[in-house]
């Protein structure tokens, strides 16, 4: 099945498996590694990448299914090499231990913030529920992403 | 052996058009949340993709109709407005259903047709006597859940039939609430789920009819008629709340006799219950 899909702003047509993952299409035939397999369940979301604006988790979405689509992943959002606001914060927040959980957990973050500038710590915590990091024990990526909601809201841009 | 493909389109004509045409063993994909889990090792089927047809997706009223397009994702459902007003407990079902991810992908359509226990709808539609849409290449089908669903992963859906559209009768009358534990406090597969709807007159704080119905039980979902006749007219005080509890309690009892995991949802779904009827009537009933 030949699909044409947009990733990180580049158009690829892609010859893809009836049972292929937009996972494997990502890491496999595109080297873009950022988002990792942890469970391959939907569980863990370290595979968690942007599709159309929506937080997926890219284990549990056929490539064939991201047919047509815009799917932004962790390098997206350092095109240049140099680290977006929320990248910068979780470094400086001491949000990242082993890194693994990492990058999904900076893309749900990246799609909250595009929702919504100002959230709550409540809904900081509804939006990684879905990402589980068995490092640090979330109380810094909270204040990460607290802060780069902040950060935004001074004039920065997601 | 065919060679396995995967073919998808953006409307439903297009869908039943193809459907038609086909002579292979086809499975049905939307979300994918399950699908993926469940098919992708060793699976032969043809794969007909539903996650891009447009005009399954939608929530409208029609006079006292809640219309759900069986592709609406859960994210959809929980913060649709017409949803969270007249049909409270099914967005709280879709709220605490996996995670932002998960309800992203996840529809209304695919929970059905898992055919899952522990569906987080499945309650929420019961109470509703949500009325299941169809269609196959015998034409439309309307089905209620107990028709539908017939046993664990089970449905009486034929080849090539899909769902299509739920029908909830829900004028805005009436309260209900959703509510589930799971090993997690969020993200979780709920062990005993419980969904609630009642007509409720606040001038004399009586219910006039309520129904319950409570998933993770077995392949059946539990839906009292004991209860149903208990609740009727019955003055909203903790003495209420006391019973209605111990008989739901009691119904998991017989509902799962000879399960090891008895004494615990036995015990849960009394705590469902109390904090259901504080959703429903404000904080004010004391847990036993």
């Amino acid at each position: 099945m030949i699909i044409a899909l947009t990733v990180n702003g580049r158009e690829h047509r892609l010859d893809v498996e009836p049972h292929e993952r937009l996972l494997d299409l990502l890491r496999t035939r595109l080297r873009l590694t950022g988002a990792k397999e942890g469970c391959g369940e939907g569980e863990c979301g370290a595979c968690t990448v942007i599709m159309d604006g929506n937080a997926v988790n890219s284990c549990m979405v056929l490539a064939y299914q991201a047919r047509g689509s815009h799917i932004l992943t962790i390098e997206g959002l350092a095109p240049l090499g140099e680290m977006d606001i929320i990248q910068q914060a979780f470094v400086d927040h001491g949000a990242v231990q082993c890194g693994y959980c990492t990058p999904g957990m900076i893309m749900s973050t990246k799609a909250l913030l595009l929702k919504n500038p100002r959230p709550t710590e409540a809904e900081i915590r509804a939006a990684i529920a879905g990402n589980i990091c068995r490092c640090t024990g979330y109380i810094n990526i909270v204040k990460a992403i607290a802060a780069a909601a902040e950060k935004l809201g001074e004039g920065g841009s997601v | 052996m065919n060679e396995v493909r995967i073919i998808g389109f953006d409307s439903l004509a297009e869908t039943l058009d193809a459907l038609a045409r086909t002579t292979e063993r086809i499975s049905f994909i939307n979300g994918g949340t399950d699908f993926i889990n469940w098919h992708r090792r060793g699976r032969s089927e043809s794969i007909v993709d539903l996650s891009r047809v447009q005009d399954l997706k939608y929530i409208k009223e029609e006079s006292d109709l809640v219309r759900i397009g069986a592709g609406t994702t859960f994210a959809e459902i929980a913060a649709n407005k017409i949803i969270r007003t007249k049909a409270a407990a099914l967005a709280h079902a879709a709220a605490q259903l996996g995670s932002v991810q998960i309800r992203n992908r996840a529809t209304i359509g695919g929970n059905i047709a898992t055919a899952s226990p522990a569906g987080d709808s499945l309650p929420a539609l019961a109470v509703f006597d949500a009325c299941i849409v169809t269609q196959g290449p015998g034409g439309e089908r309307k089905l209620n859940l107990r028709e539908l669903i017939c046993g664990i992963g089970k449905t009486s859906l034929q080849e090539k039939e899909l769902i299509k559209e739920i029908i909830l009768p829900a004028d805005g009358s009436k309260l209900s609430a959703f509510r589930k534990v799971g090993s997690r406090s969020s993200v979780t597969i709920a062990r005993v789920s419980l969904a609630v709807l009642v007509g409720y007159n606040p001038s004399d704080n009586s219910i006039s009819s309520g129904k319950a119905a409570m998933g993770a039980l077995g392949a059946d979902m539990v839906c009292l008629p004991t209860v149903e006749k208990f609740m009727a007219g019955r003055k909203v005080d903790n003495e209420f709340v006391e019973t209605l509890a111990r008989l739901l309690s009691e119904a998991v009892d017989q509902a799962i006799p000879d399960r090891d995991s008895r004494p615990y949802k036995a015990q849960a779904v009394k705590g469902l219950t109390f904090d259901i009827m504080n959703d429903l009537f404000g904080d004010k009933f004391n847990t036993l």
